[in-house]
């Protein structure tokens, strides 16, 4: 599949307008209306057939009626004017080829809005669909759980507000200037409250864009971790395209691109670090969260700064209703929740976790030896999270949130280098030992202000002051003569402030705008001194920071020009001060719906940018060890630029079903590349820190990538069943001309995850599998030999002309879960057991090649084994 | 199931087989002072299989505007200049030139100036000290199977002290020096290691008044704390070259994992300008 450059980007965006400016000009054809006597509904469907337009009217305006007409001319108007003689009707002409049927009388409208509450929580839903059975219009709540019709004819209309895993609300609502308030009762996923919708619009008004997973946290709560626990990232793993960069550990690889291409946004502020435990589990617990969007590949203009994804994540506002609290206990954590009303306008959601490793082994251990001598040893590691959010209602039109984030890690090591099973071995005072002491913290306040100024007008204001921090320390002294001692730290800092206004300016055309600006704040340092032997030394003291500005605006319209139909348009431009550079982002994405629930097809074509770029040291271990370096662009590294196309088709051909499959075509240019990709973290003392040192060791490059995925989810009240099968390629080249298309070590050309899960009942359980190609890998072809000039022995040397020309053996791995539920003690229980990797598949995770004489030997590096996994939970 | 068969047929399909190009390699240094050297040429070889020399081809070294012609010697893989020719002097340009069926091989670079006068200082402490030999924290590659070896030892660590005059100031691009320290017994150990340096490469600041300085570190591991030093030879390396060199010699250390950094245009190896000085030290 070809992927676009800007010229073809460009051409895309022009036949686009072509086609719009081709069917309008479609309605100034010839028009002939012959009818008598028949029915008005049948009369308006001849003009709608043959002037291409649609005419939208409620039944009990044209039930009963008849019409005659006899018409021959190329004015629509003057067509419906013909047809509608006699019946009291006009026809009011209120968007492109579409038309309104209102009595004969000046036509006044007014608004109907208002809020989509969850009747458990009290808290907000986004993403509900609200839809008007007549004329058959509806819309997605915004993530306030805003909906507004902005012009319809006064009077009563009836609404229906629907929401995977809640009960369809039908009501009567009546037009007026002020909000109405709507609760969904909460009740078990059945997917059918949701199929049974009529509307044309039904799939249309929900995702606008191909590639958006928009679903309640309650279904991603149903999705196992691979290591148990509640972990929003694992579970987003189940879906097609998405896939981490090790076995369990590793950040998120999205359509083929690095980790570093993911926007993590909480409460609308950036997460740079969403990892613990050497990223074995994210920082996101999923029952803190109300809800979640992911964006993969292409985005709304109201993103931006990334280039692969946005996962945009919303803490709980904390319950409205009732008091609650949740306590888990799992072998990596505990964890606790408890949200609830404080005043009748007001709630909080108080969330924690912690590793307890170290409460189990003890974090500190006085020692001492039959001489008398006392030291301490430490083994202390843990990880930690705080989520918290305070939401006030001062008046039924505004929200005001208060978010503080905060998950970081701790590894505090003081050991001797003998370790072994048999602790009493070195459990004493040690002469030769190391100590490591590493902290990551990331630490967010995030305020948003949100109100409804009329109707038709939803302003939100968000500020937020993101830090991420980490330290690592680290003394090592392996002989009596040799000791290092380095101090190694990185800060990052974003500090911005966004307004977004939504203008619901009438039932066809929704607009969205909104600006922003961000401080970010780079800094780092480094203190080391290694000792190699008496009078022997190097000392590395460095300090390096750096600042920006990014100022963004954007601005997009929501297009309805008739019920099928979807075409969303936006424009995002951005300014960073580092260069300075300038970029526009221009975002396209249409949608149809061919039936409302069988066929729905979207199509998307987008540019995004990324100004910071992630890089680490490839030479010494002494520094970017665990962390990475974010650098903003600048007169020495250019931001990144990539185009995405991407096209979708969603089925529900029945009950419960869901079938959706796609393509995507991915490139970007301007993405750091190691110049030697052979070079790895080989020795103490390194180039430095200095942003051109780091830089020096990356060129800038290219990377494509294009993929087909599938995605069939079988949701019953009993039992889900997932299928998610993904085909991709992706590749990576440096940016000049001689320099060929390799493959990148994001490659994976096939993956299988196959879920099926009982659920209901106070047994549930589930069984997965997980299936891909294995990881690519540079293999060594031939052999050679080269002389040391200095009089030393010949060197074999490993002969490698292609980068990442062999793949490891393809990884398979099942996983089981059962749950028991139950209630005692006056509470809820939950007792869940889950074994990782069921068979102990020795799955191939890496691989080095070692020569002899004769031939290449390898050696394999295997994954993890069966590990039995347990966690308690309860909720009162 | 039927999904399951065509992802594994596909997944069968995408397994890469690795196939050898067999490469052209070459390894030539033209040395200053001294008529222009014998290159190696060579091609890349399947594991297990001699050195493949190449015998036809046509091979040219240009110095300072002169031609040399090579031609294969009686060693595999081994060409001489066709003709005496005359000494390099340092500063001069020379470029190389093969040509091998359809393979074109090209290196250029510059004859630094010969190394001065060398000093070397080598100190040893009193005692042999306690050391960590192999530590558990190299664990295995398949790091669940919790094979926890550790063994401390003695060891001398060996300080050697070396003293060079810089190049002179001059218009050429500046100078490397590669350094080494090559005992006649090698001590190696994975975390020992990270504090040996028996090599270096630097930057030489040419006009510099004064010589450089560089100290080396190797070890010399003993049965107890109380045994002496072991008398054994040193040699001391030192290579100058240009900024090719230096690229290459900062990355030939690991042969398994990686291929040292080439400068050779249409195939690998290594084809420049070195001044080498070698002294032999017995430590007592």
């Amino acid at each position: 599949m070809p992927i676009p450059g800007r010229r073809s980007l460009v051409r895309g965006f022009a036949f686009a307008t072509t086609l719009v400016l081709h069917v309008g000009a479609a309605a100034a054809q010839d028009l002939r209306i012959d009818v008598r006597d028949v029915p008005l509904p049948a009369a308006l469907a001849i003009v709608e057939r043959q002037a291409a337009v649609t005419v939208i009217f409620a039944d009990r305006l044209v039930a009963g009626r008849r019409a005659t007409c006899r018409y021959e001319g190329d004015s629509v108007p003057d067509a419906l004017a013909c047809v509608l003689t006699g019946s009291g009707l006009v026809a009011r002409e209120s968007a492109d080829r579409q038309y309104v049927l209102s009595a004969g009388r000046r036509v006044e409208t007014r608004p109907l809005a208002g809020f989509v509450r969850d009747a458990r929580t009290g808290e907000p839903l986004p993403g509900a669909h609200v839809v008007l059975p007549e004329p058959g219009i509806g819309l997605a709540t915004s993530t306030a759980g805003f909906f507004s019709f902005a012009a319809l004819e006064p009077g009563e209309h009836r609404v229906r507000v629907s929401f995977i895993g809640f009960a369809v609300l039908d009501t009567v609502l009546v037009t007026r200037p002020g909000p109405h308030f709507l609760s969904l009762e909460p009740r078990a996923i059945q997917t059918e409250d949701v199929i049974v919708e009529t509307a044309a619009s039904q799939r249309a008004d929900l995702t606008l864009v191909p590639g958006l997973v928009n679903v309640p946290v309650s279904r991603l709560q149903q999705l196992p971790s691979s290591l148990g626990g509640q972990d929003l990232l694992e579970a987003l793993k189940w879906l097609p395209g998405i896939s981490r960069t090790s076995e369990v550990t590793g950040g998120l690889v999205v359509r083929g691109s690095g980790p570093d291409q993911n926007l993590y946004l909480v409460d609308g502020a950036p997460v740079y670090h969403p990892w613990h435990a050497f990223s074995l589990v994210s920082t996101f617990e999923t029952e803190s969260f109300r809800q979640i969007r992911l964006y993969r590949g292409s985005f709304p203009a109201e993103f931006g700064g990334r280039l692969s994804s946005v996962l945009d994540a919303e803490l709980s506002d904390g319950r409205r209703t009732e008091p609650r609290a949740v306590a888990s206990m799992s072998v990596l954590a505990a964890r606790f929740l408890v949200e609830s009303p404080i005043t009748s306008t007001s709630s909080f959601m108080l969330a924690g976790r912690r590793s307890f490793i170290d409460r189990l082994i003890g974090r500190t251990h006085p020692v001492s030896d039959p001489s008398g001598r006392v030291d301490t040893l430490r083994t202390g590691y843990f990880f930690y999270d705080w989520s918290a959010k305070v939401a006030l209602r001062p008046d039924k039109d505004s929200r005001f949130t208060a978010s503080y984030y905060l998950a970081g890690d701790d590894l505090d090591l003081r050991l001797p280098f003998d370790l072994s099973l048999d602790r009493n071995s070195w459990m004493r005072p040690a002469d030769l030992l190391f100590e490591v002491d590493e902290a990551w913290r990331n630490a967010l306040v995030s305020l948003r202000f949100e109100r409804l100024l009329a109707a038709d007008w939803f302003l939100s204001a968000n500020g937020y002051d993101v830090r991420y921090a980490a330290d690592e320390g680290a003394f090592v002294q392996p002989s009596r003569t040799a000791d290092v001692t380095s101090d190694y730290s990185v800060r990052l800092r974003d500090v911005g402030v966004s307004v977004d206004a939504d203008h619901y300016r009438s039932l066809e055309h929704q607009l969205r705008a909104g600006a922003s600006i961000v401080r970010r704040s780079f800094d780092s340092s480094v203190a080391a001194l290694i000792s190699y032997a008496p009078g022997v030394t190097d000392e590395i003291e460095q300090d390096t920071g750096s600042d920006a500005f990014e100022f963004s605006a954007y601005g997009q319209d929501v297009w309805r020009p008739e019920p099928r139909l979807h075409l969303v348009t936006g424009l995002r431009i951005t300014h960073f001060s580092g260069g300075p550079f300038t970029r526009l982002s221009p975002r396209l994405s249409a949608q149809y719906a061919f039936h409302p629930s069988r066929l729905v097809v979207q199509a998307a074509v987008s540019r995004n940018n990324q100004f910071i770029h992630r890089v680490r040291d490839r030479h010494s271990f002494l520094y970017d060890l665990v962390s990475s370096r974010w650098v903003p662009s600048s007169r020495d590294v250019s931001p990144a630029d990539g185009d995405q196309v991407a096209l979708s088709v969603e089925s529900r051909p029945g009950a419960g079903l869901e079938v959706r499959a796609g393509l995507y075509a991915r490139r970007a240019s301007g993405v750091l590349l190691p110049d030697d990709a052979f070079q790895d973290k080989d020795g103490l003392a390194g180039p430095g820190i200095e942003t051109a040192t780091l830089l020096s060791q990356y060129v800038s490059g290219e990377e494509r990538s294009r993929g087909f995925e599938w995605e069939t989810t079988l949701d019953r009240p009993d039992w889900l069943a997932s299928i998610a099968y993904t085909w991709s390629e992706a590749e990576n080249r440096q940016r000049d001309a001689t320099s060929r298309w390799y493959r990148s070590r994001y490659d994976v050309p096939h993956a299988l995850d196959v879920l099926l899960r009982r659920k209901g009942g106070a047994f549930s359980g589930s069984v997965s599998l997980s299936w891909r190609s294995g990881n690519v890998l540079t293999v060594p072809v031939a052999r050679y030999f080269l002389e040391d000039p200095g009089g030393g022995p010949p060197t074999g040397y490993l002969y490698r002309p292609d980068l990442n020309n062999g793949r490891l053996p393809p990884y398979l791995r099942f996983d089981v879960e059962l749950s028991y539920r139950f209630s005692g003690l006056g509470a809820d229980w939950l007792v869940r057991a889950q074994i990782y990797n069921l068979f102990s598949r020795r799955n191939v995770v890496s691989r080095l090649y070692e020569p002899d004489e004769l031939a290449v030997r390898q050696r394999d590096r295997r994954g993890l084994p069966r590990i039995p996994l347990l966690e308690v939970r309860m909720e009162l | 199931m039927a999904i399951l068969l065509v992802a594994t047929a596909a997944l069968a399909c995408d397994t890469v087989q690795p196939r050898s190009d067999g490469a052209l390699v070459v390894q030539l240094f033209v040395r200053p002072d001294q008529p222009p050297p014998a290159l190696r040429l060579t091609r890349t070889a399947p594991f297990g299989a001699p050195d493949p020399g190449v015998r036809s081809a046509d091979v040219s070294l240009w110095i300072a505007g002169r031609r040399v012609r090579y031609r294969p010697a009686d060693s595999v893989g081994t060409w001489v200049p066709d003709t005496p020719t005359d000494t390099v002097r340092a500063g001069a340009y020379f470029r190389l030139e093969v040509v091998s069926g359809a393979d074109r091989l090209e290196a250029d670079g510059i004859v630094p100036p010969a190394i001065g006068p060398v000093s070397v200082d080598v100190s040893v402490p009193d005692h042999a000290v306690e050391a960590v030999l192999l530590d558990s924290l190299s664990l295995p590659l398949d790091s669940l199977r919790f094979e926890l070896p550790s063994r401390t030892g003695f060891l001398y660590p060996v300080v050697a002290r070396v003293r060079w005059n810089p190049p002179p100031a001059s218009s050429i691009p500046e100078w490397w020096m590669e350094t080494r320290l090559v005992p006649v017994r090698r001590f190696s150990s994975t975390l020992i290691d990270y504090f040996l340096r028996p090599e270096g490469v630097l930057r030489e600041p040419s006009g510099k008044d004064g010589p450089l300085e560089w100290s080396g570190v190797y070890a010399v591991p003993v049965a107890a704390a109380d045994e002496p030093l072991p008398p054994h030879e040193l040699r001391v390396v030192l290579v100058r070259g240009s900024g090719d060199w230096a690229a290459f010699a900062s990355s030939d250390g690991d042969p398994d994992r990686r291929e040292p950094v080439s400068n050779v245009r249409g195939g690998i190896g290594i084809a420049t300008g070195l001044a080498i000085d070698t002294l032999r030290i017995v430590i007592r």
